[in-house]
């Protein structure tokens, strides 16, 4: 390569130009504009033409019919045979809940293998649960170097995916790890839940390219099975709250060992989509967590209102707790104005506790302690008011002004109170904890809790 | 305050925090966008689009670290789409290659140059060179494998050295 050109790439490179004025002001009016909370998502889904999908659906059974050779050469057949051994590639992965399928034997075993351009891909096994789906699978070629890829960390294969033959929305990540010519990997796929899944749903995944080999390696796959539905606790509570003109219906509740989801209907003015968000908790006030979640299609009901379905994505859970507190708040429209926020600072060392750190919603959150343990400092707090504030941004700094990194999420350590601790690197020295918040609260909210065993 | 610490304020739904984390990346998000578009009123409405996306799904984002290619992933998307739509509306001959036998121009500014490129072939080099990301983020992002993208910035350093230098690229020279 010419070393010049490398040189002026490198230059061009650093070389940070200023943007248009037109196109700085153009952003700053699409944030000025954005609603004041952004953990709800509400996506309008344009409605897809059905025979579009039904092609699809009939030129990959036809391109299957011609490829799938169900060839397993001795190489492979041996991978196959150890994975019982190892405990699965699910049982291998990093994801705990990943884990979880192979723990609780959560997978449909496929074992379906499609040969192209000199590359062997099987699918091992399959899970469908709480809004995901996860795909086994391994490669093996000796025609290009496989590589290893970390959790959102590359793309080994690409794809197309159907459901029962119609194209669905997903997030798909991957992670995959190399053994000489062969290679074990997880597509790990979120979907929102527009869609209303049969038990037992055939996904049509059409691989296009491992490893920048173009090819075809197409597979009909049927996920679900019985443990999956043994394992999912399934509730609908059709609970339903009122604030102003706004009513909401929590219509689904799914917990699987993998992925939880709750969908809730909401109807309200028009103007009044985005200024509410859910946090959800068990019927402890404990954080169920958060996963993600998705929108459904907005209908227009007239006079101004409108409804549509949103799905909240929690990470799995082994049971399904007793209850469900869902935190609804409410900013109103009102945009998070900086000149509203502070910084609060407080430095542990000098601190004598229990120190109260008071929110303008009248909630609180109190310091009880502190910890720098050998291999780790531990913030212990508890809280009033919004349940939230368990979650809320929590940052420790050395005597430098260096970040310590946070290690867990918040942890619950006393069920008769709402106690909490916090993990992070080890530390020496004096250390400050740091957060911010509002200084006149624009947000309103209110808790319902709904009794799921009831 | 450093851009992790701003993504995970904003995924607890900071919006004073998502807007610094977006105003800090402005020329970024300019120079990706103007890899694939044409003009910058389309950049604008891919970058707008993106931001909408961004904040709504921010807590998608599962570890901080992975904003910036999570992000550059969704305006490559958009910029997409809008090209899907140039494409259609578009003479067909005005995307005809150059033959071999053409003698090309031989640029003397590298932006000349690099705007000369295919799209495919611009937007490696600016997310590797300008954006600093790796080719395994830059096949992440683009979902491609590693392979593909080292190849694209290959041909699109001969290409550029071609272009700069008039060297000739034996039967090669704007083809894909």
């Amino acid at each position: 390569m010419n070393k010049r050109v490398e040189e002026l790439l490198q230059s061009w490179g650093n070389d940070k130009e200023q943007v248009p004025d037109f196109f700085s002001k153009g952003i700053d009016n699409i944030l000025m504009d954005l609603p004041g909370s952004n953990s709800v998502v509400v996506e309008t889904k344009p409605k897809r033409n059905s025979w579009i999908g039904k092609g699809l659906v009939a030129a990959a059974v036809l391109t299957f019919g011609v490829i799938g050779s169900g060839f397993v050469s001795p190489t492979m057949a041996q991978v196959l045979k150890e994975i019982p051994i190892i405990g699965s590639i699910f049982g291998g992965s990093p994801d705990t809940s990943l884990q979880m399928i192979h723990e609780q034997g959560l997978a449909s075993q496929l074992n379906e293998t499609v040969t192209n351009n000199g590359i062997s891909l099987t699918i091992t096994e399959a899970f469908l649960g709480g809004g995901r789906i996860a795909i086994a699978y391994t490669i093996e070629t000796d025609k290009v170097v496989l590589q290893d890829i970390s959790k959102n960390q590359g793309v080994p294969l690409s794809f197309d995916a159907q459901l029962n033959g119609q194209r669905f929305d997903y997030i798909a990540e991957f992670e995959q790890h190399v053994n000489g010519d062969v290679a074990t990997g997880i597509i790990d796929m979120d979907y929102g839940l527009s869609y209303s899944l049969i038990d037992q749903p055939t996904l049509f995944l059409n691989v296009n390219e491992i490893a920048g080999v173009q090819g075809t390696w197409n597979f009909e796959l049927l996920l679900g099975n019985e443990a999956t539905s043994a394992a999912t606790e399934g509730f609908a509570p059709l609970e339903t709250a009122t604030w102003d003109e706004a009513t909401f219906v929590v219509e689904r509740v799914e917990f699987t060992p993998v992925q939880s989801q709750i969908i809730i209907d909401s109807t309200m003015p028009r103007k009044e989509m985005g200024n509410y968000f859910f946090n959800l908790f068990d019927e402890n006030g404990t954080s169920l967590g958060f996963g993600g979640g998705s929108g459904g299609a907005v209908n227009d009901l007239g006079n101004g209102m409108v409804n549509f379905r949103e799905t909240v994505l929690l990470p799995g859970r082994k049971e399904a707790p007793n209850g469900l507190i869902i935190e609804i708040t409410n900013n109103h429209g009102i945009l998070g104005d900086p000149e509203n926020y502070m910084e609060v600072n407080v430095p542990l060392s000098d601190t004598v506790f229990p120190y109260t750190i008071n929110y303008s919603d009248g909630s609180k959150l109190i310091i009880t302690g502190y910890e720098q343990l050998a291999n780790k400092t531990i913030v212990h707090y508890d809280i009033e008011g919004m349940l939230s504030l368990q979650n809320t941004f929590l940052m420790l700094w050395d005597h430098n002004g260096e970040v310590i990194t946070e290690l867990t999420e918040p942890e619950r350590t006393s069920l008769g109170t709402l106690s909490f601790k916090r993990e992070f690197d080890k530390s020496e020295g004096p250390i400050t904890l740091h957060t911010s918040m509002e200084k006149v609260s624009t947000i309103d909210w209110k808790q319902i809790e709904i009794d799921l065993r009831d | 305050m450093n851009a992790e610490m701003l993504v995970k304020r904003a995924q607890l739904g900071d919006k004073q925090a998502f807007v610094q984390l977006i105003k800090g990346m402005e020329s970024s998000l300019y120079k990706v966008s103007k890899a694939i578009l044409l003009s910058d009123s389309e950049c604008l409405d891919a970058v707008q689009e993106t931001i909408l996306i961004a904040y709504t799904n921010i807590h998608q984002v599962r570890a901080p670290k992975f904003f910036k290619t999570w992000i550059t992933r969704i305006l490559i998307n958009e910029c997409n789409k809008i090209r899907k739509v140039q494409t259609k509306i578009v003479k067909m001959n005005d995307y005809l290659e150059p033959t071999t036998n053409e003698q090309p121009e031989v640029f003397v500014d590298l932006q000349t140059a690099i705007d000369s490129l295919e799209p495919e072939l611009r937007t490696v080099i600016t997310l590797y060179y300008y954006e600093d990301l790796s080719v395994k983020e830059i096949g992440t992002i683009l979902e491609i494998a590693v392979g593909t993208v080292k190849s694209r910035l290959n041909r699109a350093r001969t290409k550029l050295s071609s272009l700069i230098e008039g060297h000739k690229v034996e039967g090669r020279l704007l083809h894909e």
